[in-house]
């Protein structure tokens, strides 16, 4: 792929381009990111539209250095957040019309002559249905790719083990490494000053363990499972482990992308 | 958002998703009014980016909500809306009207869990004000919120401010007076350098302006009116029109909302805000 270091680089955000600028770089794009959020409570450390100030700014950052390579389409802002709902400020959505939503989008672009399109997503309870999306949305008419990753498959996975290691490892939401990546994507979002250690309820989060070793997926409400809707501890969180995250998922989806645009 | 912070005169707005838990609980009892845009991600020529309806929407409810601080809650916006006759522009999106409905059901539905039930949607995208009549009535229906109604905050400009704007027959779209506005709402978002009258096909706009106002609606694709996208002449918008326009609906809006707070939702029983099997 081609990718531009010179100093005109910018962010292509469909959102803040006008009709003309988006059909002169139509032949340029390889690949629309589609960023994928949640509008959940993030405990007392993090902003509730953490998932999507993350996707977005990862998003964002990513098509600026590749730039003019990727396009990035406006953020779904809210995705599956039902176990988060004892929480006030949370919104859900059902899987069907997260599906709707992104058959729309890409309906949309598809039309233009976009066929490549990549969900980002930085939400665990988005996972399941941001594969079903693309596995689904990508069979439409007019789309050559469609694929789903989560923000944190991209990082290497040494870096993941070393960060786990020197965690908690009772990490997932709200924890030391979503903070970490908050603090170097979207700082603003972070309350630094706050001390909130996950309150887990230990029985939840060994029946929990126990069946992902089974590889058995099932619903805990979060409110279970954590009394202050934290996991780990966020106060263990510094910007280096953060970049260190972001950096190296930044490296993975460069390899990503070319092993997509190289095979379709 | 970019909004010019001279906007907000010092205050801020009160966005949902900003907010952490505590905050959030802590300025709930304060909560009077949940507002949800439903934008546009449509074409608007030359002149300004694809977001303009949704960026107008948005920052006109923020800049409510810091004047109203902390009664008026920012919920993320729905950036797309109903844009099917802009398909022909690249770039256009658009949701089904179904989609609308749903996204707005499963958002207004959380709410409810929240015990936050007096909702407003704001909108500046023509294009969208039948899906939210529709929402509206369907949703307040089904989920009987205490309080549920919409803005087309575009209706808002003033007359007289408007005619002074204006300079030319054909308006209403990545024209002067949209341009204008944005100018002064979201300057980042318009190509000063780029702006260009509107291409028009005369004698198709011609055929369908002997209908307007008649009652009767036409379907049709942007791209038979005008070539380039826009209407109008947006080189004569300028900073200080947009300013006196969007002062002007400001204050249209702040009178709506001060209205409907005081003979609606100040009336009605408190609701107050409660963690369900906390």
């Amino acid at each position: 792929m081609s990718k531009n270091n010179g100093k005109d680089r910018r962010e292509l955000l469909i959102s803040e381009l006008t009709t003309v600028e988006i059909e002169r770089l139509a032949g340029q794009i390889e690949l629309v990111l589609l960023p994928f959020g949640a509008t959940e409570q993030h405990g007392p450390r993090l902003a509730i539209g953490t998932d999507t100030f993350i996707a977005d700014a990862f998003c964002r950052e990513a098509s600026r250095r590749l730039y003019p390579c990727l396009l990035v389409a406006p953020s779904v802002r809210w995705g599956l957040s039902n176990l988060h709902m004892n929480f006030p400020g949370t919104i859900s959505l059902s899987a069907n019309t997260v599906m709707h939503i992104f058959e729309d989008v890409v309906d949309s672009l598809a039309s233009h002559g976009f066929n490549h399109f990549l969900i980002v997503n930085a939400h665990g309870g988005n996972r399941d249905i941001a594969k079903l999306v693309a596995t689904e949305v990508g069979s439409r008419d007019g789309v050559a790719f469609m694929g789903a990753v989560d923000v944190w498959d991209l990082i290497d996975p040494e870096i993941l083990e070393r960060h786990t290691a020197a965690g908690t490892g009772r990490a997932g939401h709200a924890c030391e490494d979503e903070t970490s990546t908050a603090l170097y994507l979207c700082p603003e979002i972070v309350r630094s000053d706050s001390i909130a250690e996950g309150q887990i309820d230990d029985t939840a989060w060994d029946f929990r363990t126990a069946l992902d070793s089974h590889g058995v997926r099932t619903p805990t409400n979060m409110h279970d499972l954590t009394a202050n809707d934290t996991l780990g501890d966020p106060t263990l969180d510094t910007a280096k482990i953060g970049r260190e995250r972001i950096e190296s998922a930044y490296t993975g989806l460069a390899g990503l992308i070319d092993t997509i645009t190289s095979s379709t | 958002m970019k909004t010019p912070e001279f906007h907000l005169g010092g205050l801020q707005p009160l966005e949902l998703e900003k907010l952490t838990l505590p905050e959030l609980k802590e300025v709930l009892p304060e909560v009077k009014l949940a507002v949800l845009t439903l934008g546009s991600i449509e074409q608007h020529g030359p002149n300004t980016a694809l977001e303009t309806d949704l960026a107008m929407a948005h920052e006109m409810s923020r800049i409510a909500s810091a004047r109203l601080y902390p009664h008026i809650l920012i919920l993320p916006p729905i950036p797309w809306g109903m844009s099917a006759y802009h398909m022909d522009f690249p770039g256009s999106m658009t949701l089904r009207p179904e989609t609308v409905l749903d996204t707005m059901r499963d958002i207004f539905r959380s709410l409810q869990q929240h015990g936050l039930n007096n909702w407003l949607i704001t909108n500046f995208h023509s294009g969208n004000e039948g899906i939210i009549s529709v929402a509206v009535q369907a949703i307040g229906a089904e989920l009987k919120p205490d309080f549920f109604g919409s803005v087309s905050l575009s209706q808002l400009e003033p007359d007289d401010i408007e005619a002074q704007v204006r300079k030319t027959r054909v308006v209403g779209h990545g024209c002067e007076v949209e341009t204008a506005e944005l100018m002064y709402v979201r300057p980042d978002l318009v190509r000063s350098e780029d702006v260009a009258v509107g291409d028009l096909l005369h004698e198709h706009i011609g055929r369908r302006r002997r209908f307007f106002g008649s009652g009767v609606r036409l379907s049709w694709s942007f791209a038979e009116g005008t070539r380039n996208g826009a209407l109008g002449d947006s080189r004569y918008a300028s900073y200080e029109g947009g300013q006196n326009l969007v002062e002007g609906m400001m204050d249209e809006f702040m009178d709506i909302l001060t209205q409907i707070i005081e003979h609606w939702l100040d009336r009605s029983e408190p609701v107050s805000p409660k963690e369900k099997s906390a």
